[in-house]
């Protein structure tokens, strides 16, 4: 299976000019930003605006959405997997649905129940609506993990007397962790870039999440007190947090994607 | 018996629980608002029988929302594959820094679609836009556009930042199943004197059928969601030239307050979700694999 060296040399030139592409948009923004007054436009961005409470709404959100997901998600993967009961795979399947319904077919009426529940203008507008989705976008693939894993482990711990409650938490929470994890990387990134809900269920601009803060500026810049350049560090600031997060989940989340954790 | 049963139960109520209220729900709720004249504020709602349905059939613009749909499924699936398959390829044959290229490709998808969307409406404007400024520094002006202002080419550019957004999805799906199949066919076929194009045509295509079909569903279904580019880019702009379904039942629930007319959409595509989702259950199940679903 030797390369040719016509393979090598123009394999090279395509991906080069594919990282051209892919990168330029994000290092003109990096180079922007420190166009015209170098470092002291960030310094512009700490002194005009306070991202702080949109970052927060969005650790709040990703968070809160986190914790549900892994519960709600391992423990019906677990069911589906292990467990027999009446209906099983009808339900499994009418679940499965719900990661086909494209948001705008269900905004308008979760507006109506998060402003009926009072919880608009707050982070828990938006976790409960994700991790609903979130749960049937990854429970698939989180049943085939479990699916894989060998039922002598858990019949030995039944013979020994585990409940299923015991042997969800004791044996099969602790060796699907590699396919949790992943998914958890997933509804990580879904639920921090996500737009749509976000800036309709939070409407004020002072806590909104930080993938709804860039819409701001778009009007705002150019104008007095906000030139392009310090939009640019501001968007750079917007993008740090989830650039970090892929820079150490990259791994992770490409070995997923490409060692057996979607495909159970 | 009876208490494994209850157990089983009880392990799914809590995704049940979500699913019924933040899903099905909903659902449910547009669907019957879809029969009424509302304007989603007041208290007074008056039924309107299908006179919703009977106006969308009669709205140019549903005409358009549906054109600009299926354009952009289909060139977008079809060239993210495309590139896709390539990279993919090369990654197989083991090009020199394939993880690091893996790794850049792959950093659009992680992306916050409202910055990349930001980003891009600098590059695409018409006057100090980076894209006419370059075009014009090496002397091709003929070649500068109004962009996102044209209505020729403002889908055009959409659909250009949506694969530059997704091609290193497909080329992780595309990857992560060449990696399943067996190297033994591969030397059998080198052995019988196939060239790696053949090789290529004749085994790497047919049997990565499943992420073709998995593309394919995800691709239509992400073109029906699709809201997020066109919103920051376009705002669905020019004369309804960039309008996909998300984008106007954002208009007639949040901007016209036209409530029943936005559920009648909503049904629309709903109805469209589950007629791609009948179709991937068909074609899941005639290979008996549903694992595939997901890659």
């Amino acid at each position: 299976m030797k390369n040719s060296l016509l393979f090598k040399i123009g394999g090279q030139i395509i991906c080069l000019a594919a990282t051209a592409v892919f990168l330029f948009p994000l290092i003109l923004m990096l180079i922007r930003s420190f166009s015209g007054n170098g470092i002291q436009n960030y310094i512009r961005v700490f002194e005009t605006i306070d991202l702080a409470p949109n970052f927060l709404t969005s650790i709040i959100v990703v968070f809160g959405t986190l914790l549900i997901v892994s519960l709600a998600a391992s423990m019906s993967a677990f069911a589906f997997s292990k467990l027999e009961f009446p209906c099983k795979k009808v339900i499994y399947y009418t679940l499965l649905t719900g990661m086909m319904i494209p948001t705008s077919a269900l905004i308008f009426p979760l507006f109506q129940i998060v402003r009926g529940l009072n919880l608009n203008n707050t982070p828990f507008s938006l976790i409960l609506p994700y991790a609903a989705l979130n749960c049937c976008t990854n429970l698939m693939m989180l049943k085939n993990f479990i699916d894989s894993l060998p039922n002598e482990l858990m019949d030995a711990a039944s013979i020994d007397g585990a409940g299923t409650a015991k042997i969800y938490t004791s044996i099969i929470l602790p060796i699907s962790i590699p396919g949790l994890a992943f998914v958890l990387i997933q509804t990580f990134l879904s639920a921090w870039n996500e737009l749509q809900m976000a800036m309709i269920f939070i409407n004020d601009t002072k806590i909104q999440p930080i993938s709804v803060v860039p819409l701001r500026f778009i009007q705002t810049a150019g104008g007095q007190g906000f030139p392009v350049e310090v939009m640019y560090a501001a968007l750079v600031i917007c993008l740090t947090p989830i650039v970090l997060f892929y820079v150490f989940g990259s791994r992770f989340l490409i070995s997923g994607l490409t060692q057996g954790a979607v495909k159970g | 018996m009876q208490k494994k049963n209850l157990s089983g139960y009880l392990f799914i109520l809590p995704i049940v629980i979500l699913f019924l209220i933040f899903i099905a729900y909903p659902i449910v709720y547009s669907f019957i608002i879809s029969f009424y004249d509302w304007n989603g504020i007041s208290i007074e709602k008056e039924f309107a029988g299908l006179s919703n349905y009977t106006a969308l059939m009669h709205d140019p613009i549903m005409i358009k929302v549906l054109k600009n749909f299926f354009i952009f499924a289909f060139s977008t699936i079809i060239i993210q594959a495309i590139l896709g398959l390539v990279f993919a390829s090369f990654f197989m044959r083991r090009l020199k820094f394939s993880g690091f290229y893996r790794i850049i490709f792959y950093v659009p998808v992680v992306a916050t679609p409202a910055i990349v969307g930001n980003i891009f409406s600098k590059i695409f404007e018409t006057n100090r836009g980076y894209l006419n400024t370059i075009l014009r520094a090496v002397g091709l002006d003929s070649l500068c556009q109004q962009w996102l202002a044209d209505p020729k080419w403002a889908l055009a550019c959409i659909i250009f930042v949506n694969i530059w957004q997704w091609t290193g999805y497909s080329m992780l799906m595309y990857y992560a199943n060449m990696l399943n199949i067996s190297d033994e066919l591969y030397e059998a076929a080198t052995l019988d004197g196939a060239n790696k194009f053949q090789q290529f045509y004749k085994i790497t295509f047919p049997l990565l059928r499943g992420t073709h079909y998995t593309l394919f569903i995800m691709g239509m279904l992400g073109s029906l969601k699709c809201f997020d580019l066109p919103y920051v880019l376009t705002k669905g702009g020019p004369n309804y030239a960039t309008e996909f379904f998300s984008t106007y039942i954002y208009k007639q629930s949040f901007n016209l307050f036209k409530q029943g007319r936005a559920s009648a959409i909503v049904v629309v595509m709903f109805m469209i979700a589950m007629i791609i989702t009948l179709v991937q259950l068909k074609l899941y199940y005639r290979n008996d694999k549903d694992k595939e679903l997901a890659g």
